[in-house]
């Protein structure tokens, strides 16, 4: 028992390891992240031209196509909103969001948040395979689904595996303790 | 050499055993949000009273948050002739402030979840720029554990190589996984 969960820890770890090394660096980046509230996006107005009669659906797909970020999600139905005339149009991407407002004239005020490599390496953390994606970011996602399984399984098979081998290493325990000890303690702080 | 890793591994892993199940448990409801609508949060309505409030905003705020026990980050302050709207947040707790300068009291809708609502929000909280230093040290804590990753990983890899029994299947599982995630991320980013 002891050598097929050692050999599934190992297989499992290697399958995931992308995964947990993507996840281990966003939350490196996110701990070095600045305020969010001090963000000032770009905002820039640009040309756009829909065809005469085109759907606020159709007119979304246009702006996706125009101006999302490369693997924009697919404008999903209940993000288009259009009040007072002004049809506003969320992007969502691994590689940036892009919130578009137009309201006819022949150009769109475009609201742009680009990402850089780290919350690049943020947004493919949170992946995961709901709603439409664009193809490539949906298979990430289907990766990063597997990597949940794997990673509780590795946390799990860990201490199993220690409990089971090597259970008189006195500081083993207290590195156990210490790890469920500090989460305990923020989640009951914060609670 | 062997050995040292070896512990190295044990100790951090068993360290960072409790946050990984946590992180995939609540990485697992948000992929499968349908699973878990009984989870979702609850508000509830309560009414604050200032028997001599400041005139100061900032005062104000700060008044009404110490009466109303609102801890976490400060979110989109809003003034106006008539009072002052504003949002407090922390992980598995939203307060929504509206108070009336005639009245002198605040309407408090309070949004709160119980432990999956928590854990999904101590998920997405990270960073050192809180208001609140206990989320600040929250958010030292993501970092280290995601750092104990990183170790705990390669470690993980070094001693697979050095093994004979799991080399060959573990190869393999390790160069797929490898080329077909290395290679999403490649293109999802530069398209």
């Amino acid at each position: 028992m002891v050598t097929l969960i050692r050999t599934l820890h190992i297989y499992s770890g290697l399958v995931i390891l992308v995964a947990l090394l993507v996840s281990s660096l966003s939350g490196l980046h996110v701990m070095n992240k600045s305020d969010p509230r001090e963000k000032a996006p770009v905002v820039k107005t640009l040309p756009f031209n829909p065809p005469e009669g085109a759907s606020d659906a159709e007119i979304a797909q246009l702006i996706r196509e125009q101006f999302g970020f490369f693997q924009s999600k697919p404008v999903p139905h209940w993000a288009i909103d259009r009040t007072d005339g002004v049809l506003t149009i969320p992007l969502w991407s691994p590689n940036g969001y892009v919130t578009v407002r137009y309201q006819g004239g022949g150009e769109a005020e475009v609201t742009i948040d680009e990402f850089g490599f780290g919350e690049y390496v943020n947004q493919m953390h949170t992946h995961l395979p709901l709603g439409k994606r664009a193809i490539f970011a949906w298979i990430w996602s289907v990766y990063m689904e597997l990597a949940i399984f794997g990673l509780a399984f590795l946390a799990l098979s860990g201490v199993y595996l220690w409990a089971v081998t090597r259970p008189k290493l006195w500081w083993a325990g207290l590195s156990l303790a210490a790890g469920t000890g500090a989460l305990v303690y923020f989640y009951v702080a914060m609670s | 050499m062997y050995q040292l890793l070896r512990n190295i591994h044990l100790a951090l892993g068993l360290a960072i055993a409790a946050f990984m199940f946590v992180y995939a448990a609540s990485a697992f409801r948000m992929g499968h949000y349908f699973l878990f609508k009984w989870s979702s949060p609850t508000s509830v309505e309560t009414k604050v009273e200032l028997t001599d409030p400041p005139t100061d905003p900032r005062a104000l705020v700060t008044a009404i948050r110490e009466r109303g026990d609102m801890r976490g980050d400060l979110f989109d302050v809003e003034t106006s002739s008539t009072g002052i709207a504003f949002m407090v947040k922390r992980p598995g707790t939203e307060h929504r402030v509206k108070y009336d300068v005639t009245s002198r009291s605040a309407v408090v809708s309070t949004k709160s979840g119980g432990f999956w609502e928590m854990i999904d929000k101590m998920h997405h909280t990270g960073g050192m720029w809180h208001d609140d230093p206990l989320l600040s040290a929250w958010g030292a804590f993501v970092g280290l554990m995601s750092a104990f990753l990183i170790v705990v990983s390669l470690t993980g890899v070094w001693m697979w190589f050095k093994r004979n029994r799991e080399r060959r299947v573990g190869g393999i599982l390790l160069a797929v996984s490898m080329v077909v995630s290395v290679l999403l991320l490649v293109i999802v980013r530069l398209g």
